[in-house]
């Protein structure tokens, strides 16, 4: 297990090595710079602005450019914004954790509704319970996250006021943030009307997002579920007078494997989900960052931030394939032997 | 199939199961009660109290007043700090830390300060702290985006305590008006602190106190109790960057916000309930440019045919519902410099068409944010017998394209908040600013001397008469199709009260009540 992990990370290395290679080239090919961005629509002139490109050290050759901020970044140190002068790393300590609970959030949700949708819908295959499961998710496929949150915020934020329709916590809660995940802290702290605050504003959001998850999960499920649901061993096991939770049991083990598979690549599908959601809510997170820095042609906190959801990215998939080692064993052996 | 009666009992438990767990999310909102999810507003009826909260399209990017640029930063920073004067309604120069001014000679002011005002650590505002603000924003070290703005500003003399002359290197018309946006900063405090310090724990002499800045989520501010203009009547000023359009109605319209700035006019009508609409005439000036290197834009008669064919009443009507005016030269009635009595293009298609039809494609460049005017431009042109195409670029790209001369047209906006035609002229009409910024790449002796000469005369009759010559000459030559001025709209909760929006979009809270 141990030597698994080990080739994982080593392998991460190069992935985030050639990620890294690729969000500096892509940042540094698209036509407008950071110092016109700087200075939009000022009055400065050519000059001015060549000088500011040579404090930053953008007049160096790309491989020199791309050689200084990789050799930052090894050090720890991914360099200041352009255009707040804050340290990246400092940036991202503040804004990955509201994406990372955003996620989590959503993926709780997912599981708490397409775990017992998806045993219904297959075990009772055909029956309403299963058209109704199946319409509910190819809808929550077929529709766009952007739509769903407009809607959600017109009921339940601007009709019924039950839950804010923006950001992640209400002022003068007097939580002081440690790990960045709100509930976490409020939890740790014993704040209780910050735990309420952040579950309140976390609550549509997470819906959103954890909707589109679920529908997929759903489908994914099922047909794992459909597959297993009459081979010979689920007869035999129903014939030896178990109870329907121990078949379920063993039914999941074997339909598992595959859908956390599944799940697991479409991680980046989440994260990508993500940045969409937290533009609608007004999510203080990695994908409002990313946008914002993008814009201004913040350098800097692209390749930091693009770079820290690759890591993010990469350790969700190598939680994945241990959870799928762990559900599957013939998974470890061959890995292990390999 | 045998198990199946099992399945189906337990399928009724799931499905209760489910219910439950929907339930769940109503409980959850149930504890936490309706309606106001940031404590604090609406708290107390008609008196002081209560938090303002306030949502803009982005965030700050620094608290120190001279180290940004941005008019979404001028507006929370404009809080915490004074400056020596303000801008009125009409961008008006009024009084705020100088009681008065005069002007000693054409290069010469001298500022009269407001006595025994202090900053919210104690230190005492006053002649020294005016030298200071400016040297430093002037300072090369200090790197100040706004350098530029002052750069007229030859030197800072404290005559005493209470007075302050400024020298310019020739006359400065627009001097009043950079002052009004450049805030006044502690000299003591920064010196020991450093900026760094300071930019975190920013101290003025302003009506609010900075609390805390969450970047991308709020700037918190609390009234300032000892401030020299009466404690403001609100306890805390909040400002939360809320970018999408739509989120931004709808924090309003939930609650969330008492005030949503910048609301896109086809949005406005969506402002219901117990938000209503404000809107106040904006400073910025919005037009089609024509490149005069390219074919057919090369061509004086096209470019005059162009601005025949856009039917600038039916843009505003349509597009901006109102909230809008047209503009028939490159200024707005308030400028300093805006010519009353020039006629400018009349809508006249049937002309237009004679000069338009058969003319090769032409392609108009436009930011994702001014599409929809793009597109309603073109259509007008493609009418009168055109062809083009509208071509949507990311900001960057757009800016590379205008600023480098690659762009045969382009939609555009410029902001005037200092109300004078100089920021015009100067840097789209004067020639040498054609190093910087191609954009047309149009070029005219006579209008470069009649610049120089509006930049270089005292305010008055004079000046007028030289940019109405101005206008004329920019006009007949037509390098712009000048479209409209919008106005800044605002969704405004009905529990604030005493608030009004201004041109230059700044939050005046001082005398703001909710209930």
């Amino acid at each position: 297990m141990l030597r698994f992990i080990v080739q994982r990370l080593g392998q991460t290395v190069i992935v985030l090595f050639v990620v890294s290679l690729i969000v500096f080239s892509l940042v540094h090919l698209t036509p407008g710079d950071p110092v016109d961005a700087v200075f939009s629509g000022q009055n400065v002139t050519a000059q001015q602005k060549d000088e500011y490109r040579h404090q930053l050290g953008l007049d160096k050759s790309l491989p020199q450019q791309y050689l200084a901020f990789a050799g930052g970044a090894v050090r720890g140190d991914l360099g200041t914004s352009l255009r707040s002068g804050r340290p990246v790393w400092s940036m991202i300590a503040t804004t990955l954790p509201a994406t990372l609970e955003l996620v989590l959030a959503a993926l709780v949700i997912a599981i708490v509704i397409a775990v017992p949708v998806a045993i219904v819908s297959a075990l009772r295959q055909g029956s309403v319970w299963d058209r109704t499961g199946s319409f509910a998710a190819l809808f929550g496929i077929s529709m766009p996250s952007f739509w769903l949150g407009m809607m959600l915020i017109l009921v339940f934020s601007v009709s019924l006021h039950l839950f804010p329709a923006s950001g992640r916590l209400s002022i003068d809660t007097g939580l002081s943030q440690l790990s960045g995940l709100l509930l976490l802290d409020s939890a740790l702290q014993g704040n209780w009307q910050a735990f309420v605050s952040g579950l309140q504003h976390l609550a549509l959001p997470a819906l959103t997002l954890g909707a589109a998850i679920a529908a997929t999960l759903t489908r994914i499920l099922r047909s794992g579920l459909l597959e297993v649901k009459d081979q010979d061993y689920v007869e035999a096991l129903w014939a030896r007078g178990l109870s329907f939770w121990q078949v379920l049991r063993h039914m999941m083990r074997n339909a598992l494997p595959a859908t956390v598979i599944v799940m697991g690549v479409r991680i980046g599908v989440l994260l990508g989900g993500a940045i969409v959601v937290e533009t609608v809510f007004s999510w203080p997170g990695m994908g409002r960052l990313i946008v914002d820095s993008i814009r201004s042609r913040d350098y800097p906190v692209v390749q930091g931030a693009v770079l820290a959801m690759a890591v993010v990215f990469v350790l969700f998939n190598l939680a994945t394939d241990l959870l799928h080692g762990w559900l599957d064993p013939r998974v470890k052996h061959t890995k292990v032997s390999a | 199939m045998k198990s199946d009666h099992r399945f189906r009992s337990e399928s009724h438990r799931r499905a209760v199961a489910v219910v439950l767990a929907a339930l769940l999310w109503w409980v959850l909102a149930a504890c936490g009660g309706g309606g106001n999810f940031d404590s604090g507003s609406n708290k107390e009826s008609g008196g002081g109290g209560g938090t303002l909260t306030i949502a803009q399209s982005s965030d700050i990017d620094t608290m120190d007043p001279a180290m940004h640029r941005s008019r979404i930063n001028e507006n929370v920073v404009r809080n915490v700090f004074d400056a020596l004067v303000n801008q009125d309604q009409s961008l008006k120069p009024v009084p705020e830390l100088a009681t008065s001014w005069e002007q000693v000679s054409p290069t010469q002011w001298r500022f009269h300060l407001r006595p025994g005002v202090k900053f919210q650590n104690g230190e005492p505002f006053n002649a020294g702290a005016v030298k200071f603000s400016i040297e430093r924003v002037l300072d090369p070290k200090q790197a100040s985006p706004r350098a530029s703005l002052l750069s007229m500003i030859s030197a800072v003399t404290a005559e005493d305590d209470n007075t302050v002359l400024i020298d310019t290197d020739g006359p400065a018309p627009t001097l009043l008006a950079e002052l009004s946006v450049n805030e006044i900063v502690p000299p003591d405090y920064v010196k020991k602190v450093g900026d760094a310090e300071f930019a975190k724990k920013p101290v003025g002499t302003g009506p609010f106190k900075f609390q805390e800045w969450v970047p991308n989520e709020r700037v918190v501010l609390k009234a300032n109790d000892d401030y020299w203009g009466g404690r403001p009547k609100v306890d805390t000023m909040v400002f939360k960057p809320i970018p999408e359009d739509s989120a931004r109605i709808a924090a309003v319209q939930s609650g969330d916000v008492q005030i949503a700035a910048e609301i896109p006019a086809d949005l406005a009508k969506s402002l219901t309930g117990n938000v209503t609409a404000k809107s106040v005439r904006g400073t910025r000036i919005f037009f089609l440019a024509m490149n005069v290197t390219k074919p057919p834009f090369d061509q004086t008669p096209v470019r005059e045919a162009v601005n025949k064919a856009i039917d600038r009443d039916t843009i505003v009507k349509t597009i901006y519902q109102g909230f809008a005016r047209p503009l028939n030269q490159p200024a707005f009635p308030e400028m300093v410099g805006y010519d009353k009595g020039f006629q400018g293009y009349p809508y006249d298609k049937q002309a237009a068409s004679q000069v338009l039809q058969g003319l090769g494609p032409v392609s108009i460049d436009v930011s994702e944010a001014n599409k929809t005017l793009a597109q309603a431009v073109a259509g007008q042109l493609q009418a009168a017998g055109m062809t083009v195409a509208v071509n949507v670029l990311e900001d960057q790209a757009f800016d590379d394209a205008t600023e480098k001369g690659a762009s045969q047209a382009y939609i555009d906006s410029w902001g005037v908040a200092e109300g004078d035609a100089d920021v015009i002229f100067e840097r789209h009409f004067w020639s040498p600013a054609r190093k910087d910024a191609f954009y047309t790449g149009y070029a005219n002796p006579r209008l470069d001397e009649l610049i120089q000469r509006g930049r270089s005369t005292e305010s008055g009759q004079e000046r007028e008469s030289i940019y109405a010559e101005a206008t004329t000459q920019v006009m007949a030559d037509a390098p712009w199709a000048p479209l409209v001025n919008p106005d800044e709209i605002y969704g405004v909760s009905t529990s604030v009260h005493g608030w009004e929006p201004s041109p230059i979009g700044r939050f005046n809270a001082t005398r703001v009540t909710l209930g």
